[in-house]
């Protein structure tokens, strides 16, 4: 059976770690190493982590305010093409075009096309739908969800060698450190 | 033992006699110009709108420490004795409402038998708009705000002393039904006081309008007093970035509402297009009033809302103090669009009064808010749920301080 193209043999490096103060200290220690392309798998959120990642920072937002925009020209123009062009009606003796009317319209448009772009936006930047991940493979990573802490420095990381990485992570005391296979 | 640090109760006490020299100052100022140019109707009507803004914000004060009593949350022990200092003054404003009575016949047309009898209208609204009732409503307000606040202050500042839990639920019992009747009274007021200046015209809504757009002066006025605050203890302690993210957040939240009110009334008003509603719209969109009225949606709501999206304005004071002042000198704004148009018909005119007297009175009312502040800790060490507020506080602030 053909594979397609040779791929890199490796994703990158895990590193499994007992508790939070562990995790918070090795994520701190391999930024200031200089490696980017990390990721960290944790039971539950930790706001240090986002800090030291930089990740408050969230894109996702600004597609939100692009899709709110939109959203409520469109909800404008929409109602304007059909009182004003498409099926002109005389209501009462107002211009056909009578805006204040329309806002409602406008403001749901506005939350809907917000909503529809905060889902699809946060779903593409995760690459998500994804039904498996190579980090599904290592038999330990199961416990990120219950009592242990992930630290995962990537193959694309600029700094990333596979020893010298693998070498790194040892320093920072982890449980232990896995190869993630691509 | 002193309640606050000398330090910063010297620059409490030099703020607060400025406070009261500009007040006094500006106000008398207002009232000589007045006496001098023969416009003592121009006078009451920038009285009353110095009025409302300080008795919306005193009031407000009470529905945000009765929410925070009822449903908790960090953003409001910090500001909670703030809050208390703010609804103190409700039996000063009750003094400060003695102008308003005197010169009722100049802000109430409903006052002058000679234009009920020869008008229908304000024949059938006789009963509810007249001068006795209108006094007896007035002093049946104040006597619930009052008492409703001296309850609440009374029991906080004894728990300072004595730690006992009992008076959380205490105050608890009291904020349920408080909220709805603060909402009940602040509504009959804002009919009486302001919307009462035009007789004719009803709005079902205006009562929640006049406590949502003093909610947002609220929460302008508790941020410029927390950038201030925060650089004294203990304080500086409690209100990191997180807790103005809060108050930001409450302001986009009561930007948004102003607007939804705001356009509630004039929608269903413009929908319906009756000879009995329309006149406040069509005063307020002729003779230079509409350029005032589009420059009080655009700052009020469409500027002040862009500049509240950014999540990074709202977590740094200085920055967010800014969008405060603004919010807050539009509150002066808005309530003068309320009021002024009423009157004056014939078109947009603004004098020196319109922004001395509501400044002057903003003043005067300010120092006694200091006066109480300065007499109390700064924060309800006592409370119970305080405590755990800290602790998770101190917990956040060292775990960031090691990573």
């Amino acid at each position: 059976m053909n594979h397609g193209p040779a791929r890199p043999e490796l994703r990158g490096l895990v590193a499994e770690f007992e508790n939070e103060e562990a995790i918070v200290e090795a994520t701190q220690k391999t930024v200031d190493a200089g490696y980017h392309h990390i990721e960290t798998y944790t039971p539950y959120p930790l706001d240090e982590l986002l800090d030291i990642q930089h990740l408050h920072k969230n894109k996702v937002a600004l597609v939100i305010l692009i899709g709110g925009l939109t959203g409520c020209t469109v909800g404008f123009f929409m109602q304007w093409f059909a009182s004003v062009i498409h099926y002109p009606i005389n209501v009462g003796g107002r211009p056909l075009n009578s805006w204040p009317a329309f806002i409602p319209v406008m403001f749901e448009c506005t939350v809907l096309f917000a909503s529809f772009a905060a889902l699809i936006g946060m779903m593409v930047m995760n690459k998500l739908p994804r039904p498996n991940h190579p980090l599904f493979d290592i038999e330990r990573f199961r416990y990120a969800t219950q009592d242990r802490f992930f630290l995962c420095i990537e193959a694309e990381d600029p700094y990333f060698e596979k020893d010298a990485t693998r070498q790194f992570l040892e320093e920072l005391n982890p449980h232990e450190v896995n190869e993630v296979e691509a | 033992m002193t309640a606050i640090s000398s330090n910063l109760l010297a620059q409490l006490n030099s703020i607060q006699s400025r406070a009261l020299t500009i007040g006094v100052i500006l106000v008398l100022g207002g009232l000589l110009y007045a006496f001098a140019t023969g416009a003592m109707s121009g006078f009451y009507q920038a009285y009353l709108v110095g009025y409302m803004i300080c008795a919306g914000i005193a009031l407000v004060c009470m529905a945000f420490t009765m929410l925070h009593h009822l449903i908790g949350g960090r953003w409001g022990f910090v500001i909670q004795r703030l809050l208390e200092a703010g609804m103190s003054t409700l039996p000063v404003l009750l003094v400060l409402f003695i102008p308003i009575v005197l010169g009722m016949h100049d802000l109430y047309h409903w006052t002058h038998a000679e234009v009920v009898a020869v008008d229908p209208i304000l024949q059938h609204k006789e009963s509810y708009l007249n001068v006795p009732f209108f006094l007896v409503r007035t002093v049946f307000y104040f006597a619930i705000w009052i008492t409703a606040a001296f309850l609440l202050i009374r029991w906080s500042t004894s728990q300072d002393a004595s730690g006992d839990p009992g008076l959380t639920d205490k105050m608890r019992n009291i904020c349920g039904p408080g909220v709805v009747v603060f909402a009940l009274t602040m509504t009959f007021a804002s009919f009486d006081w302001v919307m009462s200046t035009d007789p004719h015209w009803f709005s079902t809504l205006y009562g929640v309008m006049m406590i949502v757009n003093a909610g947002g002066a609220t929460l302008s006025s508790i941020i410029i007093m927390m950038t201030w605050l925060r650089k004294h203890e203990p304080i500086s302690k409690l209100a990191d970035a997180d807790r103005f993210h809060d108050w930001g957040k409450l302001l986009l939240a009561f930007t948004l509402l102003w607007f939804y009110m705001m356009l509630s009334q004039f929608l269903i008003i413009w929908a319906a297009n009756l000879p009995e509603e329309n006149p406040w719209y069509v005063h307020r969109v002729h003779g230079g009033w509409e350029v005032l009225s589009v420059v009080l949606v655009l700052c009020r709501f469409v500027i002040a809302f862009f500049l509240l999206l950014s999540i990074p304005r709202k977590r740094d004071p200085r920055r967010l103090v800014r969008v405060a002042w603004f919010i807050l000198v539009m509150h002066l704004v808005d309530i003068f669009w309320h009021v002024a148009p009423n009157f004056r018909l014939d078109g947009f005119s603004v004098s020196v009064m319109d922004v001395m007297v509501p400044v002057g009175l903003f003043g005067i009312w300010f120092f006694f808010v200091l006066n109480r502040l300065k007499r109390y800790p700064l924060i309800p060490q006592k409370d119970p749920r305080f405590e755990e507020l800290v602790a998770s506080v101190s917990k956040a602030q060292v775990s960031k301080a090691k990573a």
